[in-house]
């Protein structure tokens, strides 16, 4: 990066923080802090909704997972769209008509204080751990290809964050997403555009894409019913159903966001906006992944895409291992380089035999070089056992500082900050809600004035903030980072869905069924993904199973307990 | 554990002003209701899954 680069980078994320604690400055009442003030569009609402879904993992981890494994993942997000509309039907009108703060405040008013503990307890412990790896997952990448300190990383975009929504509360957050998401689409825009150019004079877009096809990266409908497969068309409509279902109506930073909405009318339709552009958005994220990967059939890329890391160990390798892997890998790939050529070239003269011949040679010379690649990872162990030799994360990184221009570099990580920054704040301003409104007004202060409690979230919102930084400073991960927030949330959405749909739709079902009913299911829910390797079901699937055995045992419970007796808590009281 | 019942809007009925909210349109020129704006969402929907696997298909 030069003095460009870091121009547009600080300039842009400064400015537009700066610009929304500046709009929102006078927020100074409680519902104003936490709500909003109550007059936000649609258009706000779901440009809002869509950046706090979209954090850097999305736009660092999901290209390379289409590099990798093809775009199949998109299939994850085809549930999204029946899940908002439930939402919007079911959800949404009820908790409006109830103006509480907190989807939790809901369970309180419909069971009881202790399932509304729960519920919380169970979002706050979740959205803690995942509001750790949304600054933790760009930060160790963004560190190692800039060249700096993984702390320093991560306190840039924490404190940054913790600033402006601590001073300019919900308002803030939804604020400053409209800004940063424009920023974010613009970059990926550009950068899909200098891909395109970037690519052989002689193959266009159709070319290049019949390439991918050929190498089996656009398999984006599967209709196996193999329940082991991770992702298929069945996994991604139910269980990316349940997913989307938890997360948008289970989980407080979600909520929140909609909440906003200065009418019913306006939630809904922010929700509609995200659940049409949900899959296009993912699709053109997974292309820019299956499009950089045709982009390196042509260009020799690393055998190891974490090349600081590589270096590193090169230099330190005295038996000159690596480089020999190195020089083997980038024969093989040369040799499929030309393979791919002829068989473009018998395509396009009308030789089909010739052309599916030659394929099946570049298949079997992208098998051979995929094996070195994962030499080289064994290789990488052997020297330093503590190396992180998962690199799909810093694939489309690479591909940014290796090819683009200067300007450009510090617009799309500008796009990797910009996009934790929007996620995280959402998520920090629903965990300062949930602990003020569910746990420190509900039990601690019950009496306080509205200028106490402001102060009060703010305190909050530092203390999560501070909470998510020493998190992401502490913790060690390497495996592919989108799907471990995922896999998170498959194993902690499925019970709050539960609870949620026995609130809606079994009146006569009560709080001391579904509480002990949510214990027992989620304790189920965790030994199981433990035991997946026994089990064999994919962790798409534990939500739908949370969410089911949840209402399943909850009315068994109920039967054995008897008719339940009505213990709700008053509405909007401390 | 627990407080004891009081009265105010009950869960499941929206009140009357988010009600009228509700009634007053869907802000949509082509969608009077929102079960239309919703049939129009899941046509996209399948849409999109559809142009996915032709997609797919031409490509592979």
């Amino acid at each position: 990066m030069n003095a460009l680069d870091y121009l547009v980078l600080f300039g842009t994320l400064l400015g537009i923080a700066a610009y929304g604690s500046w709009a929102t400055r006078n927020r100074s009442d409680m519902k104003s802090y936490l709500k909003g003030a109550g007059d936000t569009r649609w258009i706000a609402i779901g440009v809002s909704v869509m950046a706090t879904q979209a954090s850097a993992v999305t736009f660092l981890s999901l290209p390379g997972q289409a590099f990798e494994s093809g775009m199949s993942f998109i299939q994850n997000y085809f549930g999204a769209a029946l899940a908002l509309i439930i939402i919007c039907i079911f959800f949404l009108p009820i908790l409006r008509s109830l103006n509480v703060y907190t989807a939790y405040e809901y369970l309180g008013r419909r069971f009881d204080r202790k399932t509304r503990l729960l519920g919380a307890g169970i979002f706050l412990f979740q959205r803690g751990l995942a509001a750790g790896i949304t600054i933790y997952a760009p930060a160790i990448v963004l560190s190692t290809v800039l060249g700096w300190p993984l702390e320093a990383t991560i306190l840039i975009s924490g404190v940054v964050i913790v600033i402006y929504t601590v001073v300019g509360g919900s308002d803030a957050v939804t604020l400053t997403q409209k800004y940063q998401l424009g920023v974010i689409f613009t970059g990926m825009v550009i950068a899909f555009f200098v891909l395109l150019a970037k690519l052989p004079a002689d193959l266009s877009l159709d070319d290049a894409l019949a390439v991918a096809g050929g190498f089996d990266k656009l398999q984006t409908v599967d209709l196996s019913l193999d329940t082991s497969k991770r992702y298929t068309i069945w996994s991604g409509i139910f269980g990316g159903m349940f997913l989307a279902l938890s997360y948008f109506g289970a989980d407080q930073s979600q909520v929140q966001r909609y909440l906003h909405g200065s009418s019913l009318r306006e939630s809904r339709m922010g929700l509609m906006f995200n659940a049409v552009l949900k899959i296009p958005m993912q699709f053109f994220i997974l292309l820019l992944g299956a499009l950089v990967f045709v982009f390196y059939q042509f260009e020799r890329p690393p055998v190891f895409f974490n090349q600081v890391e590589w270096n590193r160990q090169v230099a330190a390798d005295g038996s000159q291992n690596l480089l020999l892997i190195e020089e083997e890998f980038n024969e093989i790939h040369a040799e499929k380089s030309q393979l791919i050529q002829r068989w473009r070239d018998y395509q396009n003269a009308g030789d089909l035999d010739a052309a599916e011949e030659a394929r099946q040679r570049a298949l079997e010379a992208h098998a051979r070089s995929e094996a070195v690649r994962t030499r080289a990872k064994a290789a990488l162990v052997a020297i330093d056992p503590e190396i992180a030799t998962k690199d799909s994360d810093y694939v489309f990184i690479t591909f940014i500082f290796n090819y683009l221009p200067h300007g450009l570099i510090g617009l799309l990580v500008t796009v990797f900050f910009a996009s934790t920054m929007s996620s995280k704040a959402g998520e920090l301003n629903a965990l300062s809600s949930t602990t003020m409104v569910d746990l420190y007004r509900h039990i601690i202060r019950r009496d306080a004035s509205d200028h106490h409690y402001v102060v009060a979230s703010r305190l909050i919102t530092v203390f999560w903030g501070i909470v998510a930084i020493a998190f992401a400073l502490m913790v060690r991960m390497a495996e592919n980072l989108i799907e471990f927030g995922n896999i998170i949330g498959s194993i902690f959405y499925g019970v709050p869905l539960g609870l949620f749909l026995i609130a809606f739709f079994l009146k006569r079902v009560g709080g001391t069924a579904v509480f002990w009913s949510a214990i027992i299911v989620q304790a189920l829910i965790i030994v199981a993904y433990f035991n997946s390797d026994v089990t064999g079901v994919s962790y798409l699937w534990l939500n739908p199973l949370g969410c089911g055995l949840c209402v399943l045992l909850s009315i068994l419970i109920q039967l054995i307990l008897g008719p339940h007796e009505e213990h709700p808590e008053p509405l909007n009281e401390p | 554990m627990s407080g004891s019942a009081e009265p105010g809007p009950q869960p499941g009925r929206p009140s009357p002003s988010s009600k009228r909210q509700e009634d007053s349109g869907t802000g949509f020129p082509f969608f009077r209701s929102w079960p239309a704006v919703y049939g129009f969402v899941l046509a996209v929907w399948t849409l999109w899954i559809v142009l996915l696997a032709a997609f797919m298909r031409t490509y592979s």
